[in-house]
């Protein structure tokens, strides 16, 4: 086979697998914007992490854990208000469709943070989330205090 | 024979005019005691209490280690949330909302009228003790009022305003990390100590503010 040939094949079988889903790229294309995390108040055990967390690739996302070297231990969780009553739900997993968007805001969807370290406003935090194929994505969050930007509720 | 109108006593057209004066007059008194009491628009953010609600009796203690009583109330408009610090998102996001409220109304206030105060009643006296309440409460604002005390005296506040909490289900019993459901209103008291009014959704302290002073006044204006 002459190195034109080969490479063509090459190409090929490339482009066959691919067409499978056999081949992937070795990240997923998930993206957080408008994030921010909340600086705690002097005393407080947990603190918040919100953001639009959005999968820009082809695949379907799965969330299924969070951690950040900014606190003991993160847990998503969805705010619930029934009859008046407000609550908290841990979330196992959050599927993202390709395309889809989860905003994680006050009073919904949101990242808890237990025990966090000393934060203040303008420090950034890290944030890693662990998808259901292993790998993981690594975020940077700055913290701000709750009300000062246009974008807080 | 026609009766002349002369014979007819003179001062029948005006005796008969003073009784249907005297009639209405009662009739619209009759209508007016039977309708409900006078209830002014006070905007979409509270809901007003047609009738105002006692307090009942507790005794629990601010921040500071202070008693604080029904009479902690008394004198001033008090904007009442029950909460806690362990709470990451509605909590700190409503004492955020609350800060923000209290700064508008005080700027737009001069001093002149009953002074008004914002209490914190956490919901969870565990961990919620005098000294967390002192060292979390003053971020929010320095003249936030933080209270707690024995579990039983929280509830038998809470339990006659009518708002509900209670530990969540799925927190271990030796899970420092539990979570607490509760009531998300914020309750507004009037300078008598009775509720007066309940702002169901405090994330929106614009329409609250707007809300309030149409509130006191009313009340202002008629007791």
């Amino acid at each position: 086979m002459t190195p034109r040939g080969f490479q063509r094949r090459a190409w090929s079988v490339a482009l066959v697998l691919l067409a499978l889903g056999l081949v992937r790229p070795a990240f997923a294309d998930v993206t957080l914007r408008d994030a921010w995390v909340a600086e705690p108040p002097p005393g407080a055990l947990t603190t918040v992490a919100y953001g639009v967390l959005t999968n820009a690739g082809p695949d379907v996302v799965e969330i299924v854990a969070a951690s950040s070297p900014a606190c003991e231990r993160v847990e998503m969780h969805r705010t619930t208000h029934r009859e008046g009553v407000v609550g908290m739900e841990p979330l196992d997993r959050i599927t993202l469709a390709p395309g889809e968007s989860v905003h994680f805001e006050p009073g919904a969807t949101h990242w808890m943070l237990i025990r966090p370290r000393a934060l203040a406003h303008g420090d950034e935090v890290e944030l890693t989330l662990e998808l259901a194929d292993g790998s993981r994505v690594r975020l940077r969050l700055p913290v701000e205090r709750r009300g000062t930007a246009p974008h807080h509720h | 024979m026609e009766p002349s109108p002369r014979q007819l006593p003179r001062w029948l057209p005006a005796a008969a005019l003073a009784s249907l004066a005297l009639l209405l007059a009662g009739l619209a008194w009759a209508v007016w005691r039977a309708l409900p009491p006078r209830v002014p628009d006070v905007g979409e953010a509270a809901t007003l209490l047609a009738v105002p609600m006692e307090l009942p009796d507790f005794q629990l203690t601010d921040q500071r280690g202070v008693p604080f009583d029904a009479s902690r109330f008394a004198g001033r408009w008090s904007f009442v949330f029950f909460g806690y610090t362990f709470c990451p998102d509605v909590c700190p996001n409503t004492l955020s909302s609350l800060r923000d409220l209290y700064e508008m109304l005080a700027k737009a206030d001069g001093g002149n009228r009953d002074p008004l105060q914002v209490v914190f009643v956490s919901v969870d006296p565990e961990r919620d003790t005098a000294a967390r309440l002192a060292e979390y409460l003053p971020y929010f604002h320095p003249d936030f009022v933080g209270v707690t005390g024995a579990p039983e005296q929280i509830a038998r506040l809470t339990g006659g305003l009518g708002v509900y909490h209670a530990r969540a289900e799925d927190s271990g019993a030796n899970d420092t990390n539990y979570l607490v459901n509760h009531s998300s209103a914020v309750l507004l008291l009037g300078p008598d100590a009775r509720l007066r009014a309940i702002f169901p959704h405090p994330e929106k302290p614009e329409p609250m503010a707007r809300s309030f002073e149409k509130i006191r006044d009313f009340y202002g204006a008629s007791g």
